[in-house]
């Protein structure tokens, strides 16, 4: 009798919750309504359609400097932009780009366990973040987690990517995409400057194979920028320059083959198996590596 | 018959709680939350709107050696999303049509390679909603 009673209870609050449930995805009449117009069929009679569909991605910068530390290259402080130069930033446009180059020297150093810089390059980042007035971003429990978390190289990149994966969200959510666009262009700099000069320094093959699989990241980031060309003279010169670095990533010989991907359903995973190969001379890499300088310099001055 | 109606009641329940979970991981707000299990993400939202045939079009470089998570995202949550990866060439390199639609995949990349994702509504009537790709990656 008892043991009914408890199934019964069971039973009944089990089917509750079922309905609940049901009814929690029932409710909103209005909302399905809304959702409905907000997918209605398009008038295809007006000409005026504009899609903004396609999207260029860049690798994440950190995934660069690993690279450095995986060819086991020796730390190097003096490549990097020191701090005290943030105070030469007055304009938004040197302080996104500038912000970019310290977020991957940040990434440099986390990689390399040089806490007290660390410490150094994240204040400079919070100072250019309030100066750009994008600090509402930096939400404080981010901030809190980096200080807490800034002797722990894992969580610490976790909560750096975040940052800027906030920064870029608040920036398109606010209409100032272009500013977005300068934080991911000076990420990519930096990137391939630090590469540059591992790769001029080791003449490590994996580090000058990844220097040549920059084109089409390079190609990727001309694109991003492009719709700001006529915004400044300081966009357009940026854009100018980037396009004559890619003249010289044609340079390099690229090789495809395609081979039949792997599937794991288990773990929803799939091993790409295609190959690529990169042939880049020496004179390439030290023209590569001469423009990135330059180019660097013009923004970090 | 205590125990049968029990078992559908649990069964209808478990059917409900899975398709609450599934519709609540595929918005864009909470896209976020499935790039967990190690993956970092390469701090960018990547978002689009759908071109005239319901497809957003992502281009990305993946390296090799690495290991990256794709999420797929929109706010419609009746509409399922395809997610598509190829190579610039157009191989196929996984859709997730024959795998429950399902909102990420993983990837380990044995070269780098230049690949062209898309992300599509399945369905016949255009429509105007965002789509959202995030990538992680995990190097270790």
């Amino acid at each position: 009798m008892f043991r009914n009673s408890i199934n019964n209870r069971i039973l009944y609050t089990a089917l509750l919750i079922g309905l609940s449930l049901f009814s929690c995805k029932n409710i909103p009449e209005k909302e399905s309504a809304e959702t409905k117009k907000s997918y209605r069929e398009i008038d295809t009679s007006t000409v005026l359609l504009k899609f903004n569909n396609t999207v260029f991605t860049l690798p994440s910068p950190y995934q660069a400097t690993y690279s450095v530390k995986k060819s086991n290259l020796e730390f190097k402080k003096s490549i990097l932009n020191p701090p005290d130069n943030v105070s030469n930033y007055s304009t938004n446009f040197q302080q996104s780009l500038n912000i970019g180059i310290y977020g991957t020297d940040l990434g440099y150093l986390n990689i390399y366990d040089q806490i007290p810089e660390v410490i150094s390059y994240f204040t400079v980042i919070k100072k250019l973040s309030f100066e750009l007035g994008i600090q509402n971003a930096l939400q404080t429990d981010i901030i809190d987690k980096i200080e807490e978390y800034i002797d722990n190289q894992d969580s610490l990149l976790v909560y750096l990517t975040g940052t800027y994966k906030e920064f870029d969200s608040y920036l398109k959510s606010n209409n100032r995409k272009e500013i977005g666009a300068l934080i991911v262009a000076g990420g990519w700099i930096e990137s391939l400057y630090i590469l540059s000069q591992g790769a001029v320094d080791s003449e490590n093959r994996q580090i000058i194979n990844r220097i040549g699989e920059q084109k089409h990241p390079l190609d990727n980031l001309i694109e991003i920028l492009s719709p700001y060309y006529y915004n400044s003279k300081e966009f357009s010169d940026l854009i100018d320059s980037l396009v004559d670095l890619a003249y010289e990533f044609d340079g390099i010989i690229y090789s495809y083959t395609y081979e039949e991907p792997e599937i794991d359903l288990q773990r929803k995973h799939t091993l790409v198996k295609s190959t690529s190969n990169v042939i880049i001379s020496e004179y390439h890499l030290k023209t590569i590596a001469n423009k990135i300088s330059a180019i660097r310099n013009k923004i970090i001055y | 018959m205590l125990k049968i109606l029990k078992h559908i009641a649990l069964t209808i329940i478990s059917t409900l709680i899975a398709w609450s979970a599934n519709s609540q991981e595929i918005s864009i707000k909470s896209c976020d939350n499935l790039l967990n299990s190690g993956f970092v993400s390469d701090g960018q939202e990547y978002i689009a709107k759908p071109d005239e045939n319901n497809k957003a079009t992502f281009h990305a470089t993946f390296y090799g050696g690495s290991n990256y998570r794709v999420v797929a995202c929109s706010d419609v949550e009746e509409i399922p999303l395809i997610l598509t990866v190829y190579d610039t060439e157009k191989n196929l390199l996984f859709c997730n049509k024959s795998y429950d639609y399902t909102s990420y995949w993983n990837f380990t990349f044995t070269s780098t390679i230049d690949c062209i994702i898309e992300i599509e509504f399945d369905h016949e009537i255009l429509i105007q909603n965002e789509v959202m790709l995030l990538i992680g990656f995990k190097e270790k």
